[in-house]
């Protein structure tokens, strides 16, 4: 198969009428890790969920194609078929359903009919890469996220990303809520599926989690846009120095978007 | 308007009735008791529901005739799960049209456990059933049960004598076919103190039925330190009138556990109640409702807490598609004196389309200051859109979403049928409503 690819040109969003995301450029080729830095409300999770199509968004502008393809055409179960994942940062809580017949109907439905994987073989694999990830047994019974600590959905989070093995992968704050050695079980997964087959982008505070999962680009997101781009040197910067050189070099004054979103 | 209406039924009919299946005289007199006071009862007014509207009296009850194997319905055409067609020996009764055409198992039941047909029970077992007989449900309570009282056909006996476990589940189905005359069956269960048993039944028309009645009671006696599990899945014709009450009474240290499902599309009126008459009695109730087309239902579960250290949870779930109309409601209810009584009870109903309407009322009366515990839940709502989001952000097609939050939805309540056979059956016929 030929190699992931993500391409997303002047990008724009709003919630209820007023603009998050400002013409934002990104793309993101297979076996390249980005990470999207910036402080609280500058569209940072408004752009990966834009582009997951939550319905709560509103796309006014611009062109996304994933692998070439029109991603903003599809309905969120086509961008997932079509192998992009977000793993969220406020993942639902769904009652009644459990976690391991959710993962398995997601898997086949990325397989698609006729191609469905066993149910022995399936619990099998789930069960070696919940232990990876150091998730106790019990959880793939479990109602999915229901009663789960905040690091446990993250992991379970993980978890799906290594079952379903996407092209395109978008972490929303997956380091938020987790301790170093949950911080370091996470980034272990993420690091396990690094490889030419996926790309991923990483939504961040903090440079914490890019010690260990090092990332080949890094943006920093302020006003709706990207305004800044380097390597891993500029995630250090920021880790050092903060952001408020960057909003003097740009005479940015307030770099949040407005009043809405984060 | 309120229109009175009466059936043109003659005393003689019951009576020729009763004489002619060889009924005790002590049960002709309590049909006929039950007939005075059917001519004598108003028709019930039920805020929600209207019975002015349903054609529930054109059926006639006239003197029924056993049925003849061309109307009888064929063991092979039962649904699979509800009806173990492929063991004999497994403690099974078919009944169609208010006779029993088929009884096995029985003989694998340990020493002095009763199951059969209440029919024969009352030639056979008549003292037995004399002493329960409208011990838990009074005829007079409204103008329906006594006309189920003076009319039932059909039912089931069951008795289990004291300390004795009963640990097959004991089986029945009703069919209701077009040549049927009205629906009563009456099911009395009755556990002496220290024993166990489940009972599983399920309740369905074929064909087209024409405004049919279906009026049936279960009555349940569970002595002291005794364990009664009932489910009772109906699943009838819409033009179907449907006026169903099942109750227990649980003596001391005794439990019973209900779970039922009511899967018909039509017109449906339903009291579930549990007396926790003595210290230490508990009762669970477990409920499934899905409406369709223009289906309504009237349901009224109740924990009626008597005695001390009473204990009781009800759960519910209700699934409303279509036109349907549901009224759920729960009551617990804390009798002066119920020391130390605590009560849980959780209704939600699922709303799946923009045109049925639902109600979920909660219902608690407490008559006593020191109780225990005591809690209430009670939800109507759609699907929630962020589950949908996270379901189909995982590739999950919408459809596919639906279906596992709806069957997450009512997995509570699921999962607790007995019998895998019975719930792969509950199962395949929601999925069927669902289409």
């Amino acid at each position: 198969m030929s190699q992931p690819h993500l391409l997303v040109q002047d990008f724009r969003v709003s919630i209820d009428g007023s603009e998050i995301v400002k013409g934002l450029n990104l793309e993101i080729k297979g076996g390249e890790v980005h990470a999207i830095m910036g402080p609280n409300g500058t569209g940072k999770s408004t752009l990966a969920s834009a582009l997951m199509g939550h319905p709560r968004y509103e796309v006014t502008g611009g062109v996304v194609t994933l692998d070439g393809k029109d991603l903003l055409e599809m309905a969120t179960d086509e961008r997932a078929r079509a192998g992009l994942f977000l793993g969220m940062q406020y993942p639902a809580e769904v009652p009644g359903v459990s976690n391991a017949n959710f993962i398995r109907t997601a898997a086949n439905a990325r397989l698609g009919e006729g191609n469905e994987i066993p149910v022995l073989r399936f619990h099998r694999e789930l069960q070696a890469k919940m232990k990876a990830l150091n998730i106790d047994p019990s959880f793939a019974e479990r109602y999915l996220n229901e009663g789960f600590s905040g690091g446990e959905k993250k992991r379970n989070e993980i978890l799906q990303m290594t079952v379903l093995k996407p092209r395109i992968a978008i972490l929303d704050e997956i380091d938020s809520g987790l301790d170093i050695d949950a911080l370091k079980v996470v980034a272990q997964g993420v690091n396990e599926l690094r490889s030419s087959e996926m790309g991923v982008l990483i939504i961040t505070h903090y440079e914490r989690l890019l010690k260990y999962i090092e990332p080949d680009f890094v943006h920093v997101m302020m006003q709706g846009r990207i305004v800044r781009s380097g390597g891993h040197e500029l995630a250090q910067e920021l880790e050092k120095r903060g952001y408020d050189w960057v909003k003097e070099e740009l005479g940015i004054a307030d770099e949040t978007v407005g009043a809405v979103g984060k | 308007m309120a229109v009175e209406m009466t059936l043109k039924l003659e005393r003689d009919v019951i009576s020729q009735t009763a004489i002619q299946a060889g009924e005790p005289a002590w049960m002709l007199e309590h049909r006929l008791a039950a007939w005075e006071a059917y001519e004598r009862l108003p028709l019930p007014i039920w805020e929600k529901s209207d019975i002015s509207k349903r054609k529930w009296t054109e059926f006639s009850p006239k003197m029924v005739k056993p049925l003849d194997s061309e109307t009888m319905t064929r063991l092979n055409d039962l649904p699979t799960g509800l009806a173990p067609i492929n063991d004999e020996q497994q403690p099974f009764i078919f009944l169609q049209d208010g006779f029993a055409v088929r009884s096995q198992g029985a003989e694998t039941l340990p020493e002095g456990v009763i199951f059969t047909d209440l029919a024969t029970a009352v030639r056979e077992h008549g003292s037995l059933v004399q002493k329960h007989f409208g011990s838990v449900v009074a005829f007079d309570e409204h103008k329906f049960l006594a006309l189920h009282t003076a009319l039932w056909r059909g039912g089931v006996f069951v008795y289990v004598p004291r300390n004795v476990a009963v640990d097959v589940p004991l089986q029945a189905l009703y069919a209701a076919t077009e040549v049927g005359e009205g629906v009563f069956p009456h099911v009395l269960i009755v556990a002496e103190a220290g024993s166990s048993v489940t009972y599983v039944d399920g309740y369905f028309s074929t064909g087209e039925l024409k405004n049919q009645l279906h009026s049936s009671v279960f009555e349940v006696v569970v002595g002291a330190n005794a364990t009664v599990k009932v489910n009772s899945i109906q699943n009838f014709h819409r033009s179907v009138t449907n006026v169903v009450t099942r109750r227990a009474k649980v003596m001391r240290d005794g439990r019973v556990e209900w779970v039922f499902g009511e899967l018909s599309d039509g017109f449906t009126v339903g009291d579930y109640k549990s007396v926790l008459e003595e210290q230490g009695a508990r009762g669970e109730s477990k409920t499934i409702v899905v409406g369709t087309g223009r289906q309504h239902f009237d349901m009224t579960s109740s924990m009626i807490h008597v005695g001390r250290n009473t204990d009781s949870d009800m759960v519910t779930r209700g699934v409303m598609l279509g036109r349907s109309v549901g009224i759920y409601r729960a009551g617990t209810q804390i009798e002066d004196g119920a020391i130390a009584a605590s009560g849980e009870q959780e209704e939600k109903l699922l709303m799946l389309s923009p045109h049925c309407r639902a109600d979920a009322i909660p219902m608690l009366i407490i008559n006593e200051n020191e109780v225990n515990r005591f809690g209430h839940a009670a939800s109507v709502g759609q699907i929630n859109p962020d589950h949908m989001y996270y379901l189909q952000s995982r590739g999950i097609s919408e459809m596919e979403a639906k279906r596992l939050i709806v069957w997450g939805f009512l997995d509570p309540v699921l999962d607790q049928i007995p019998l895998e056979g019975v719930r792969d059956a509950v199962k395949s016929l929601i999925e069927r409503k669902m289409i």
